[in-house]
């Protein structure tokens, strides 16, 4: 037996043993079990699912709600062990099944998604389309399966990214607690809080951050340098101009990942990461907060799913503020504004297994779970935005809702980690210290991004052109099995055509591109 | 009418290879490839001469292997026979189509234009005048100004034949790229927009893209046009995270900026 077959083995059989440990309690009294896996793990959460379940029990006195947490690094395994062991769950955490598990395992929700939800009667969302109950409309990608034209999971919450920073803190550095409001005020706290930590002769950094926290940054700054570019290049002004436009455009020539106004942007980066602690880069997520709460840094750039993990376990006065950055590039003719933050992709969904015996119930706890009152519970105790229309955040959490007014975002780099081949992600981690380390030259950084983000363009939309063939393909022997299969009376199959041309036209795009540069 | 052909052949006939066939269908439908293939390879092995089995088989085996090798290969030859099959024109029509998006999505474009050209000389099938928005795309990703311009002016005339809105909904969207992202002209670029959204598209993403584009890019040069195709967007959109974008776009249109004549 070689290694490999016994890291397989013991990784095997510890998913087994997990799985068997958690073995499906049946109800002692008869109600009727619904299952419900999920990975979150934060007690904020667990409280708020647990007094969801509560309630749901009480008004349906015949059910009993299970919940089965499972780790993050064991969901794969662990969901596709049940899965095809035939004793899935009746709900499971959406995300990381293939299509074929999708399309086997799951129900489609989209017929339910057009009709009210039940739960909601007596508010001001009764009579509304369930998915019309949402802050978005259901209107973006993660909810909906774009290979099989439906809806295979529904939301709880989204998220928004903003400082954390210690009021004890600011108060006793600066006199007062107020935040920052704008970028200039932001880099004179940072100084000052550089200059208190020296005279003091303690270790305590402005901003804690890590790799990930630094690149979640980054995605903002560029975002907001880059608004008046996006909307330059955006032939079609439809306001959705987005990674892949952003790639083919730096193919074709038409911007430059180190000219204005990415210089402006790389080099605002820099002027913040300067007040990152030491070594940020080889930090983890877990490290920098870890930082922020032990008070060795005033400030944690990260995001609202960290709310309730760093206001439960901070033990000082805690405050949130928004992002706020340069009014101009550094050209100082172009002006810029706060980027919109309406965009948003809700999360924290759930999917019925229709394979599971009582998955009907478990439609039942989603409907009640995503209704008004019950996503009510779920923001006060999880410190998450609420999916639902009308429900009111925690207190705590005020400080992310979303700015509706602004810019529409510029080029991001967002999920430039797995666009393509994820190569120009890897060009920039390569590199991100020469940019980062204040006594190098910036241009040497980018120099190199001049020269290399090009090529792994290059890199990065071959391979997307080559998934996207894949994709295609399978689309349109989709098309023509859901003709035969309906005789020609789905309703989505000019939906799905339309899907079809649309991606045709995108990998047109990509192939024009990569033929002439 | 290629359905109902399906639907009759593989539900009503009864026997074995018509079950596996029904079997292979649903599996398709709900991507469920590897399923789907031994039930076509069953269902051709039992009817080796029905053309509509084949057809099955011929997906199942390109879905696994779109692009290249022996399934790809064996699937190729498999929707080359059925296209030659005279005796369902329907069935025929729809293994071209899918032949020229197998052998153009394989790296052939060269061929796939000219199959697509043999298909669109006679619009007679909803998969002919497919045929007319793939060849159009085709020649997008070929970027050959000559080719465009050629095409571009045999638009109209293709327009006026067309009778299903979803493939003219194709055309429109196909001429707006050309214009708007190659040829530069925004005028005629516009009008394939405004004259998309005359074709109803059924995904609500498409139709709201279009009404923004259009909006926006109208503008004040028409400004009515702009205007309502704004507020249809707001109306139809209440929760699209663009509504500030098109509120200030209809903004700029009702309050003239001073001093505009």
């Amino acid at each position: 037996m070689n290694h490999r077959h016994g890291i397989a083995i013991v990784v095997l059989a510890s998913v087994l043993g997990w799985a068997l440990l958690h073995q499906v309690r049946r109800s002692d009294d008869e109600r009727v079990v619904v299952r419900v896996a999920h990975r979150f793990l934060h007690e904020g959460i667990r409280e708020a699912l647990d007094e969801i379940a509560r309630n749901f029990e009480r008004e349906n006195p015949g059910v009993v709600i299970e919940y089965l947490e499972v780790p993050q690094n064991l969901w794969v395994s662990w969901i596709t062990t049940r899965l095809l062991g035939g004793n899935p769950p009746e709900l499971i955490n959406s995300g990381h099944l293939t299509d074929e598990q999708t399309s086997r395992f799951l129900e489609p929700l989209t017929p339910y998604l057009r009709e009210p939800n039940p739960n909601n009667v007596g508010t001001a969302l009764e009579g509304v389309a369930w998915r019309d109950t949402f802050v978005n409309g259901l209107n973006d990608n993660y909810n909906f399966h774009a290979q099989l034209m439906d809806y295979y999971a529904v939301p709880t919450s989204f998220n928004t990214r903003r400082f954390f920073y210690n009021r004890d803190l600011f108060r006793r550095v600066l006199g007062e607690d107020e935040p920052p409001s704008t970028y200039l005020e932001l880099i004179e706290v940072c100084r000052l809080l550089t200059a208190d930590a020296r005279e003091r002769g303690v270790s305590v950094a402005p901003i804690a951050s890590s790799f990930l926290h630094a690149r979640w940054l980054l995605a903002l700054v560029h975002q907001h340098f880059t608004q008046n570019l996006a909307a330059r290049l955006d032939s079609y002004q439809a306001g959705d101009w987005g990674l892949l436009d952003a790639m083919v455009e730096i193919l074709r020539g038409s911007w430059q990942p180190s000219a204005e106004p990415m210089r402006s942007s790389w080099l605002t980066f820099r002027e913040l990461g300067g007040f990152f602690q030491a070594g940020f880069l080889s930090a983890d997520r877990e490290q920098a907060t870890l930082l922020f709460l032990q008070e060795k840094a005033g400030m944690l750039f990260s995001a609202s799913w960290d709310a309730q993990m760093v206001f439960s376990g901070a033990p000082f006065d805690v405050g949130v503020f928004a992002l706020a950055l340069p009014e101009h590039d550094a050209t100082a003719t172009n002006s810029l504004r706060p980027v919109s933050e309406t965009n948003v992709a809700l999360g924290g969904s759930f999917s019925v297994v229709r394979t599971a015996p009582n998955w009907r119930e478990g439609l039942d706890f989603l409907h009640f779970l995503t209704s008004q009152r019950q996503n009510q519970v779920f923001a006060r105790h999880s410190f998450r935005l609420p999916a639902v229309i009308g429900v009111e955040p925690a207190t705590e959490v005020r400080s992310f809702v979303p700015r509706i007014e602004g810019a529409p975002p510029g080029v991001s780099f967002d999920g430039l980690e797995s666009f393509g081949g994820g190569m120009s992600q890897m060009v920039i981690d390569r590199n991100l210290h020469r940019l980062l380390a204040l006594e190098d030259d910036p241009e040497v950084f980018l120099s190199i991004v001049a020269r290399e983000l090009p090529l792994s363009a290059r890199q990065d939309l071959v391979r997307y052109a080559s998934r996207l063939r894949d994709v295609i393909a399978r689309q349109e022997v989709l098309y023509l099995a859901r003709s035969v299969v309906s005789a020609n009376d789905d309703p989505a199959l000019a939906a799905l055509r339309e899907q079809i041309n649309q991606q045709v036209l995108m990998l047109a795009r990509v192939e024009a591109t990569l033929t002439q540069s | 009418m290629l359905n109902r052909l399906l639907i009759v052949a593989v539900l009503g006939c009864g026997n074995a290879s018509a079950h596996d066939a029904a079997q292979g269908w649903a599996d398709m439908a709900g991507l469920r490839f590897s399923s789907a293939r031994p039930a076509f390879l069953e269902a051709v092995q039992r009817s080796p001469e029905d053309s509509r089995n084949k057809l099955g088989l011929a997906l199942a085996l390109w879905a696994g292997q779109p692009t290249r090798g022996p399934d790809h290969t064996r699937a190729i030859a498999l929707l080359r026979e059925v296209a030659m099959d005279t005796s369902s024109p329907e069935l025929a029509a729809a293994a071209s189509f899918i032949h020229a998006r197998a052998i153009w999505l394989g790296g052939d474009g060269r061929t796939a234009a000219r199959m697509l050209d043999e298909m669109i000389l006679t619009l007679n099938s909803r998969w002919a005048e497919e045929a007319v928005v793939a060849r159009i795309q085709l020649a997008i990703a070929n970027r050959d100004e000559a080719e465009l311009r050629a095409l571009v002016a045999r638009a109209p005339a293709w327009e006026a034949e067309m009778k299903d809105p979803v493939a003219r909904l194709g055309l429109h969207t196909a001429m707006a790229e050309i214009y708007l992202t190659i040829l530069g002209d925004k005028q005629q670029g516009v009008g394939h927009l405004e004259a998309a959204i005359g074709e109803n598209a059924s995904g609500m993403r498409v139709t709201a893209n279009l009404l923004l584009s259009a909006g926006r890019l109208l503008g004040s040069h028409a400004p009515e046009r702009a205007a309502h195709y704004l507020r249809r967007f707001l109306a139809e959109n209440p929760l699209d995270g663009r509504s500030e974008l098109a509120k200030s776009a209809l903004a700029d249109i009702e309050s003239p900026i001073e001093g505009r004549p």
